[in-house]
């Protein structure tokens, strides 16, 4: 019974096959490498018989007197991605959608896509450009219009505003370029029911193109927890200076310091298991949550 | 129909796999080859080394002037380079690998992942060597303690001179002002100060500022040099034969307030705790003072007359304060050879390989890895140097500087400017101050120390914006201490009380 | 059609697109910058800050990275490994997406979770890198084509999209005489272009900025992609991003215009990507073949 199964299917074996070699291979065979988060490691002792630490590693970031402020900040910088950036790109997307001059539409997307090939050197620059006191355009603008300089680099107040709005800036475009994707799948004759029953078009946007994306955005939204901590390192770290230090400082430049830059990888391991776990814990709750709606979820 | 097309789709899955499959056993195969050099054998001497480079360019593998070297030091060289940016990760994954080339450069030669390294036996000890050797013998002592690993030498340090930080002032502000190149620091003052509110540029706007400052990591360019000239100290003070940190002077409080005085009264840039590069604001030819290697002479000017053509760069290295005059000494080095006996197994081979390091540090082989070969990569025209305008030729020696150990003899070719550097390089270097720290390690310092000295970097910055006052420099100050700072200094002064004991 | 809800429309469309092109023109300002940039004098970039327009036009920026020699050998490494990149990504990736799509499949879950699990916790670089070398493929372009053969966030999504195809194709295939990979190369793959494209462009772009596996697998120099090149003068333009000790200021930064002229020649070709790929989002694809 079982065999008869097994052979029936025996073409999908044989299409994951070479897929599931590949993840064996190349994610599964280099993970002993996490071992060194309880180990200090020295390279050329390999890692092998480099001595064994325990939770050293762990005990030093969670008794660290900075750990609550970093986790902190990461959380905070994390929940602003997900509340402000997460959603923006699906509302350009059917904005897009409504758009019904071809060309037009064309235009607008790739328009918008173009910050994403920029590197955050570039856009920090660009940033820096604007917002500096020193002749910054905008506030050149706030002086003109009669207010006050705002030291919007060198503050902490401004700090996750800035961050949130470069990432809103440089990523909505390339964002949207999946749920568009999406999108191409509904089928015209959809909207042409709804209309001839009289439906506007908002109404048209609630019932036809948004459950035809609900379950792309779900997924998405999974996974981006699974990286919940992961703020992205290059914008902060360009970002970062002695005035909003304090809630500027993040895990990935915190362990950029001590981690990469002096070769320290057995910590930045540990620190690096440690978002990952906090990342596993998101997603198998998320999961369960979008399974009990209904949905397909991720696995 | 259908089948032939899915026929040829497994075809192709099959054939990928396959492909695979054969690179992988070639790729072991060609290993097995590479490892078997032969010291003992006749003929050039192998060597395989990895340095970082610096351009956007990499010197090509049949360069005119790498034969030359090869030629001139019976070898054959194998040089794998890497993007300076990355070069720290490539050695940590070559190191993990177990196929560290012969030779290498640790930029960092203190780093924690080097010195646990040294303290495993995986590299020579070269110290014992060399004196065997006419060149390698004249290695300045100060720089092999400034390199050493528990006393003992792992490494062939890359000279660069020993103190090479000063002044590089708007020479023609100074004359449209009428004044005097300051000689202390009190002078220094007073010329910032009209630099500032003089209209040194005579463009009736009052839109110039005395001092260009910039971050640097964490550090702002230029304050560690007014430290010195303050009467500070370069990093640690020996004080009744304690070693104390720079932070924990009086002299730095001194100089934190001359700082803040400069960005209350508007004479360095206000927005310096985001200026990546100080130097920019210098070439805007906005600012009247720029603190630094002074190497970085020729570099500004040229830039700067980009913008205001008159521009003109003087050199100022020496600057009195309340101990005369000093300058703040540099490493000497910049990054070290290492040769590890992974891949370097007998003495006899060792040998072979310092000897190319020796015949690099002949006046010709300096030459030649600094300028390239005469009549390609330059001409000598009545003693004039001229460099090749030709881009595939200049490759030739792009990186070359990066070959180089000693640097002593190299032929200074330069502009005046240019020449001036080097003669106060060589005059610095009468008044340098050292860091009587710099030989000693300190584990914490290892672990923690970016991440500590980042809090008084930080405090540093806040107190000249006068964000913290001097109680909130006290604290910042105590939380370096208790973070990790006392323990530093607890283990640097234990180093220091073993040396002294010897 | 009542004509209250046709003005009303017409307002939401007019509003719509106006938004749209107001937030397009955000974006693509920066952009501009950088292209005039690249065109404009040392003078004018370091005097005037943000420029649209440059009043001195100059060509030297260009005329400086088109006489290295790195600049056009690494374009055609880049264009390389990206095209036959995204080939084997898409491959292995629609490959083994669709039987992981199939509700009927067995061991799916397990599948699933392993290919989940792989996103959150990673071996890190060097083991990686040892696995790439013992492989054999150092120094190989197969190191920078075959370790990211297929990405898991890319499997995921396309598995979700395999999986809204209408169940009814496959069971009219299977009547045919098909089997399942006959299913999928005649059926799915035609229906899911709108998808294959979007992937394409993911993966094309990610090959695109390749840098650091580049110089990690690569010794050879001559093998490195664009972004190398584009690294160094971006970075060096800067002063070294961080900690800049290790340089010590001993190699004078490139002009601006250089740096932003790279960015430009480094971006332009895999811009004019896009819209070639757009025709395959055009609304409806799917249902159209379908009837067709």
């Amino acid at each position: 019974m079982l065999i008869a199964r097994l052979m029936r299917n025996r073409w999908l074996y044989l299409m994951v096959l070479p897929g599931l070699l590949y993840f064996l291979i190349f994610k599964y065979w280099p993970m002993y490498g996490i071992f060194i988060a309880f180990k200090d490691y020295q390279p050329y002792l390999g890692f092998w018989d480099s001595p064994f630490v325990g939770f050293k590693h762990f005990d030093r970031l969670f008794s660290d007197p900075n750990f609550i402020v970093l986790f902190r900040n990461t959380f905070i910088l994390a929940l602003y991605n997900i509340l402000f950036f997460f959603p923006l790109p699906i509302l350009v997307a059917l904005m897009l959608n409504e758009l019904r001059h071809e060309l037009s539409k064309r235009i607008v997307q790739t328009l918008v896509y173009i910050p994403h090939f920029m590197s955050w050197v570039v856009v920090v620059g660009i940033a820096y450009m604007f917002l500096t006191t020193e002749g910054g355009f905008i506030n050149v603008l706030l002086e003109k219009l009669g207010g006050e300089k705002v030291t919007f680099l060198v503050s902490n107040e401004w700090f996750r505003t800035i961050i949130t709005t470069e990432v809103m800036w440089k990523e909505t475009g390339w964002g949207t370029i999946i749920f568009l994707a999406a999108l191409s799948g509904v089928d015209p004759q959809l909207y042409e029911a709804a209309r001839m029953d009289g439906a506007n078009r908002l109404r048209q946007l609630w019932h036809i193109t948004l459950p035809a994306i609900r379950s792309t955005i779900i997924i998405l939204l999974i996974l981006r927890l699974g990286h919940f901590l992961d703020t992205g390192f290059e914008q902060i770290f360009l970002m970062l200076n002695a005035m909003n230090r304090e809630v500027g400082e993040v895990f990935d430049t915190y362990v950029y310091a001590v981690g990469i830059s002096q070769g320290q990888y057995s910590f930045s391991t540990a620190v690096g298991l440690f978002k990952s776990i906090v990342g596993l814990i998101l997603v198998v709750l998320a999961n369960r949550l979008a399974k009990k709606f209904g949905e397909e979820g991720i696995y | 129909m259908v089948r032939t097309k899915r026929k040829r789709m497994m075809n192709a899955g099959a054939l990928l796999l396959t492909f695979t499959l054969a690179l992988t056993a070639c790729g072991e195969n060609n290993q097995g080859n590479q490892s078997s050099g032969n010291p003992g054998e006749e003929g050039p001497l192998q060597l395989t080394m990895m340095l970082p480079t610096y351009s956007p360019e990499q010197m090509p593998k049949d360069s005119a002037v790498l034969k030359q070297l090869e030629a001139n030091t019976n070898t054959k060289l194998t040089v794998s380079w890497v993007p300076s940016t990355t070069y720290t990760d490539k050695l940590s994954a070559t190191v993990a690998s177990g196929e560290l080339p012969k030779t290498f450069v640790a930029l960092e030669p203190k780093a924690s992942y080097i010195v646990n390294g040294v303290r495993s036996g995986m590299f020579w000890e070269i110290g014992p060597y060399l004196q065997d050797y006419p060149n390698l013998s004249k290695m300045s002592e100060i720089v092999l303690n400034n390199v050493s690993i528990d006393g003992k030498v792992y490494g062939l340090y890359r000279q660069r001179d020993l103190a090479r930080f000063g002044l590089m002032m708007r020479q023609d502000w100074l004359t449209n002002l009428g004044l005097q190149p300051p000689k202390t620091i009190d002078e220094l003052y007073t010329v910032l100060k009209a630099f500032t509110t003089d209209d040194p540029d005579q463009n009736g706007k009052p839109d110039t500022i005395g001092l260009a400052i910039g971050m640097q990591g964490n550090n702002i360019a230029g304050f560690k040099d007014i430290l010195v000239y303050m009467g500070g100290p370069n990093e640690w003070e020996l004080k009744d034969g304690k070693l104390v940190p720079a932070h924990m002077t009086g002299a730095y409080m001194e100089t934190l307030r001359f700082y803040k005085r400069l960005y209350d009264e508007q004479m360095i840039n206000q927005d310096f705790a985001i200026v990546q590069d100080g130097r920019s604001v210098m070439q805007k030819g906005q600012a009247g003072l720029w603190i630094d290697n002074m190497l970085d002479a020729k570099n500004i000017e040229e830039n700067t007359k980009k913008v205001v053509p008159d521009a003109k760069i003087g050199l100022i290295n020496r600057i009195s304060g309340p101990l005369g005059e000093r300058t703040r000494a540099g490493a000497g080095y910049l990054g070290m050879y290492m040769i590890p006996k992974t891949s370097v197994k007998t003495e006899g081979e060792l040998k072979q390989i310092l000897t190319y390091f020796d015949q690099v540090s002949e006046k010709d082989n300096q030459n030649l890895m600094k300028y390239g070969i005469e009549g390609k990569q330059y001409t000598l025209d009545s003693g004039n140097y001229l460099p090749t305008e030709d881009p595939k030729v200049k490759a030739e020696i792009t990186d070359g500087n990066q070959f180089m150990i000693l640097q002593d003899q190299v032929v200074n070719y330069g502009t005046e400017l240019e020449k001036q550097t080097t003669q106060l390089f060589q005059d610095n270097a009468t008044i340098a101050v050292p860091n009587p720290a710099a030989p000693f390690i300190s584990n914490t310092e290892i672990e923690k120390g970016k991440e500590l000295s980042k809090i008084i970097a930080d405090a540093t910055v806040k107190f000249i914006m006068g964000s913290i006052d001097e109680a909130g420099w006290q604290q910042a100050v105590e939380q370096w201490q208790q973070s990790g700072g006392s323990k530093i200094v607890e283990e640097i002064n234990a180093e220091y009380a073993k040396l002294a004991a010897q | 059609m009542p004509i209250k809800q046709s003005w009303g429309s017409r307002l939401f469309d007019g509003v719509n697109a106006a938004m749209l092109f107001a937030f397009a023109l955000i974006t693509v300002i920066p952009f501009i910058y950088v292209i005039a940039g690249s065109f404009a004098t040392q003078k004018e970039l370091l005097t005037r800050g943000f420029i649209l327009f440059p009043t001195e036009f100059s060509l030297d920026a260009y005329k400086y990275i088109f006489s290295t020699q790195t600049l056009v050998r690494s374009l055609l490494v880049t264009v390389f490994i990206t095209v036959a990149g995204t080939l084997i990504n898409l491959f292995f990736t629609c490959l083994m997406a669709y039987p992981l799509a199939r509700r009927d499949m067995d061991f799916r879950k397990p599948i699933l979770m392993l290919v989940v699990f792989s996103m959150l916790f990673s071996g890190g670089m060097i083991p990686t890198f040892l696995v790439v070398k013992q492989l054999g493929m150092i120094d190989t372009y197969w190191s920078l084509l075959i370790p990211g053969a297929i990405s898991a966030f890319n499997l995921i999504i396309i598995r979700n999209f395999f999986q809204q195809l209408p169940d009814g194709l496959e069971e009219s295939a299977k009547i045919d005489g098909c089997n399942d990979l006959g299913i999928f190369l005649r059926i799915v793959l035609p229906l899911s272009m709108p998808a294959i494209a979007t992937f394409a462009l993911f993966y094309a772009v990610g090959h695109w900025n390749t840098f650091f596996n580049a110089v990690l697998y690569i010794n050879d120099n001559t093998k490195w992609p664009i972004q190398v090149l584009l690294r160094q003068i971006v970075i060096l333009a800067l002063g070294g991003i961080g900690d800049s000790t290790a340089m010590e200021s001993e190699v004078p930064p490139p002009d601006q215009a250089v740096k932003m002229a790279v960015i430009v020649v480094s971006t332009l070709p895999i811009l004019l990507v896009y819209p070639f790929l757009q025709k395959h989002f055009a609304k409806g694809v799917l249902l159209g073949s379908v009837k067709g």
